[in-house]
């Protein structure tokens, strides 16, 4: 993937464009500016508009970050490549967690344990550093699953027609994650390992680059 | 279920266990209330830390799938499904896929009595997402034993 983005004016301030009633030069110069400024806040970053003399809601600005990572990636991450992809994991991430997170000890009446908050705040933040990277990088994956044990942990799982891949992990980020990865038809790719939850993201986007 | 002296009850040894036979475990609501798809079953359908001593389930030659749902707290079936998994499906798969599993007879002779007990053990944190994958792909729901989404 390229690291010029081009992106849509509209995009910039949509809500702000939608709501104010003033001329359209002069919300596109209100968008401009308001772009601008928080562009400006970023050190590493050029901007670049195209046609410059030609002021249109369909006019396009090219980003072209110097560094792919921090601050500005998730910017233009979040506001305008993969926005309808972030409220569908948002959504997604909400429904898992609705009526699980929160669960008290014991509640299958046999000896479960607690499903807290920050089991599912280290196991969401782990398949959002996952997605994010992968999407970033044109990897076209989808949304896994999130699902509780009977242990306070939480499950990441994938299964798709081209692979099955298991994150078995902790409540805690000090204990270890355990992972098992096979991609269909080749045995070479299987992955079995237990390592720090720090580790996880890193191996995890490796791994799925090297089998997709 | 079983009249005798539970104190009588011997450990059965790995050849009783036939291919033909199953192995029963519950599966709570919670677990299975955000599968996408109630006709199959996902990873997450047990665990291990509970099973420290090995993966706790009814073996077929002396209960039933309702018996394993009746020894549940809530024992409906909208509260939890009861999943069988095939004795020869699990034994290819410890040879095919190298799993260190072995199945061991182990009945319950205090109350609440259980005879047909039994444990897979060799189950831990080191091999634990493998053997959760595997075990869900040859786990199915018992007859009539699917849980009811409300």
């Amino acid at each position: 993937m390229s690291n010029k983005y081009e992106i849509d004016a509209k995009d910039l301030e949509l809500e702000h464009y939608e709501e104010e009633k003033k001329p359209l030069s002069s919300r596109i110069d209100d968008i401009s500016r308001s772009f601008r400024k928080k562009i400006e806040r970023l050190p590493v970053i050029s901007i670049h508009h195209i046609n410059p003399n030609e002021w249109n809601v369909e006019h396009f600005y090219s980003i072209i970050p110097s560094s792919g990572t921090g601050e500005i990636k998730n910017l233009i991450f979040e506001r305008f490549l993969f926005k309808d992809r972030l409220i569908e994991l948002d959504v997604k991430l909400r429904e898992y967690s609705e009526g699980i997170v929160g669960l008290p000890d014991n509640w299958d009446g046999h000896g479960s344990r607690a499903i807290t908050i920050e089991s599912w705040n280290t196991a969401s933040a782990l398949v959002r550093e996952i997605l994010y990277n992968l999407w970033y990088d044109g990897f076209d994956i989808s949304i896994p699953l999130l699902l509780p044990d009977n242990d306070g942990n939480f499950q990441i799982y994938w299964e798709t027609e081209e692979f099955k891949l298991l994150l078995t992990i902790p409540s805690s980020r000090k204990e270890l994650v355990h992972i098992y990865g096979e991609k269909s038809g080749h045995p070479e790719y299987e992955l079995e390992v237990r390592i720090n939850y720090e580790l996880v993201s890193g191996v995890i986007i490796e791994w799925i680059k090297k089998i997709l | 279920m079983d009249k005798e002296d539970p104190l009588s009850w011997d450990s059965e040894p790995y050849e009783d266990f036939l291919d033909s036979h199953f192995f029963y475990r519950a599966v709570h609501k919670n677990l299975w209330i955000k599968w996408p798809d109630l006709n199959k079953i996902y990873p997450n359908f047990f665990t291990f830390e509970q099973a420290i001593n090995g993966l706790s389930v009814d073996w077929s030659k002396y209960a039933t799938p309702e018996f394993t749902l009746k020894s549940r707290k809530n024992p409906e079936l909208t509260t939890n499904g009861i999943v069988e998994l095939n004795v020869g499906k699990i034994k290819n798969a410890i040879e095919d896929q190298s799993l260190s599993l072995t199945i061991k007879h182990d009945p319950i002779k205090i109350s609440p009595f259980n005879r047909a007990h039994t444990i897979l053990e060799g189950m831990g944190r080191i091999n634990k997402s493998k053997i959760a994958i595997k075990l869900s792909e040859i786990a199915q729901w018992a007859s009539k034993m699917m849980p009811i989404k409300t």
